[in-house]
């Protein structure tokens, strides 16, 4: 080998050697070993041991703790549990109260009530014939502040509603003048309208919410007992001067037969007597409470059925609970939900 | 010459796998057990620092949805397997574990393999934890993260049996970073709804119209103990109001 061999073989070699170096150190950076927060297994052995001495000493604190924990103490045995808290569903109840009556509106139209009669004065003088048309009364409640108490999964109620509106209606009075009469007093044909307001009366109203386990929720069932209310429209006083003043217009020869008709007292008696309207409680619908067991769920973007088993509705101190065993498949031993959401 | 050249290219392998961070070597299972001990303590401290308090495991005005380990499994594995591509690997999860004790930590097995060589695999294991707990806007549905801590490589065949412990840490490490945000979510079968809606009655002099009662709700704890995990749940009535036209007012 000459000398110029032994060069090239050197410079081959050491060429090598820094390539070697290079794609090692290349390699180290590329797959991250050279990363400084690395932590040798030494290290990580003595991390794991303090870890261990603490979270012995962590389950060994918590276990008494947890089973004095009042809300937990109760629940139902079940591997999905709901609690609401009674709190809650007090605020929720108590607004849901207030609201259904705030948005009972009372509209009644079209109601006629008649009065007629014959006047004498010796002879037959005529026949009266008067009629109130009410055209319209619109009528609102107001709720006052519910009184809940609550008994096991029947929550009792008492709440003060109060009745108010306006209302307008037509009154028309036909006098039908007889001989004699018609001579003093011919025939008379007074019509007005007048407008009122309706008298303000506050009935208290006592029932129950009862909450249930139904499908997978937890429903709100008012029980509440049938409401009639009575409305009375107290014609405004510009009303009254109005009809006032049309009947006094008529009086002159008409002056007794007025008289004797009390035309504005037949009209306020006919007014006092007011309607009965029974407010449909029966028809109030339940209410899901806001959480509940879902019967089925996505795997992949499909939709899959779930096999989804209710318990009864559980009742302790601070909460409602709702137990549900969930299977993926309805033969995994839970059947499907009983009658399905009403949501 | 050969065996000149032949006795240098020795020196150099010598020399690079010298180099290859022996020290570091088997660290991988210590560091997925460390992974899952600090997720557990983590969870544990809170816990129990509250209830020494007095306080309850969850806030009291709260509604609280507890779900068991063993279902929380269950609806797991109804999403696997599950399949990715990540770089030159592909990955297959096909089984689950989950774990509800101080933290909601859970491992998903399956296997990788390198995609143009496919006898070149290797067992994986990823351990993680249920994460950002939260009540989906749309579905109104319970859904959580799962979030990657660890990945562990294991049973390497073909030429990756050969690549030593440190190395399969840091390809571990890569792989799992880049999983991290393809990972199915968990779905839990329980609903929130934002809203109660008081259906009107509408026929008849007495009518009722539908009011609509928001609820601003959130989930603001959640922990987990003696395998189950505690989601509570923060509902806040708004002012009653009429419903929005187009969702009706009919339940």
């Amino acid at each position: 080998m000459n000398r110029t061999r032994v060069l090239i073989a050197t410079a081959t070699v050491l060429a090598l050697a820094v390539a070697g170096v290079v794609g090692f150190q290349v390699y180290r950076r590329v797959a991250g070993l050279d990363r400084r927060d690395r932590t040798t297994p030494d290290e990580i052995r003595r991390q794991i041991a303090a870890l261990e001495t603490e979270r012995t000493a962590l389950r060994a604190r918590m276990e008494p703790l947890l089973k004095q924990d009042p809300r937990l103490t109760g629940m139902p045995e079940a591997p999905v549990r709901v609690a609401v808290p009674t709190s809650l569903a007090r605020t929720l109840i108590a607004r849901m109260l207030t609201g259904l009556a705030e948005r009972v509106t009372l509209d009644l139209r079209d109601i006629r009530v008649r009065r007629t009669g014959t006047i004498r004065r010796v002879v037959r003088l005529g026949d009266f014939d008067l009629t109130i048309s009410v055209t319209r009364v619109r009528a609102t409640l107001t709720p006052g502040t519910p009184q809940l108490t609550f008994g096991g999964n029947r929550v009792a109620m008492a709440m003060p509603v109060t009745l108010g509106g306006t209302g307008q209606a037509d009154v028309d009075f036909r006098w039908d003048g007889r001989t004699l009469g018609g001579a003093v007093c011919g025939d008379m044909h007074v019509t007005q309208s007048v407008t009122g307001t309706v008298v303000p009366r506050t009935y208290p109203v006592s029932g129950a919410v009862r909450l249930t386990a139904t499908g997978a929720v937890i429903e709100a069932r008012p029980e509440l007992p049938r409401l009639r209310v009575r409305v009375n429209v107290a014609p405004s006083a510009t009303s009254w001067a109005a009809m006032q003043q049309i009947l006094d217009q008529k009086r002159g020869l008409c002056g007794v037969v007025l008289d004797r008709v009390d035309v504005m007292g037949a009209v306020k008696r006919l007014v006092d007597r007011g309607f009965n309207v029974r407010i449909p409680t029966e028809r109030v619908r339940p209410v899901a409470l806001p959480v509940a067991v879902e019967p089925t769920m996505t795997v992949r973007g499909q939709p899959v059925a779930l096999g989804i088993r209710v318990g009864g509705l559980t009742i302790t101190e601070h909460a409602f609970w709702l137990g549900a065993h969930v299977a993926i498949t309805p033969d995994d031993g839970a059947a499907p939900a009983a009658g399905g959401r009403s949501r | 010459m050969n065996g000149r050249l032949a006795t240098a290219l020795t020196a150099i392998a010598t020399l690079a796998v010298a180099g290859c961070d022996r020290a570091y070597e088997g660290g991988g299972d210590l560091r997925a057990q460390r992974v899952v001990l600090e997720r557990e303590v983590e969870g544990l401290r809170p816990i129990v620092q509250r209830l020494e308090r007095g306080e309850p495991l969850l806030p009291a005005d709260d509604v609280a949805v507890a779900v068991d380990e063993a279902l929380v499994r269950e609806l797991l594995l109804a999403q696997l397997p599950f399949e990715t591509d990540v770089d030159r690997f592909h990955v297959q999860l096909t089984d689950v574990d989950v774990q509800f004790r101080g933290s909601p930590t859970l491992q998903l097995r399956g296997r990788l393999q390198v995609r143009d060589q496919p006898d070149v695999t290797a067992a994986v294991t990823l351990f993680g934890a249920l994460d950002d707990v939260r009540i989906d806007a749309t579905s109104s549905r319970l859904r959580a993260t799962v979030v990657a801590d660890h990945l562990t490589v294991a049973e390497a065949t073909g030429l990756a049996g050969y690549l030593s412990g440190a190395t399969l840490d840091e390809m571990s490490r890569a792989v799992r970073l880049a999983m991290q945000d393809r990972l199915p979510q968990l779905s839990i079968p329980v609903s929130v709804r934002q809203e109660l809606d008081l259906p009107a009655v509408t026929d008849g002099p007495v009518r009722l119209a539908a009011a609509r009662l928001p609820l601003d709700v959130a989930v603001s704890q959640v922990v987990t103990t003696a395998g189950r995990l505690w989601i509570s749940i923060r509902i806040t009535p708004g002012d009653l109001g009429p419903p929005p036209a187009a969702s009706g007012s009919a339940r």
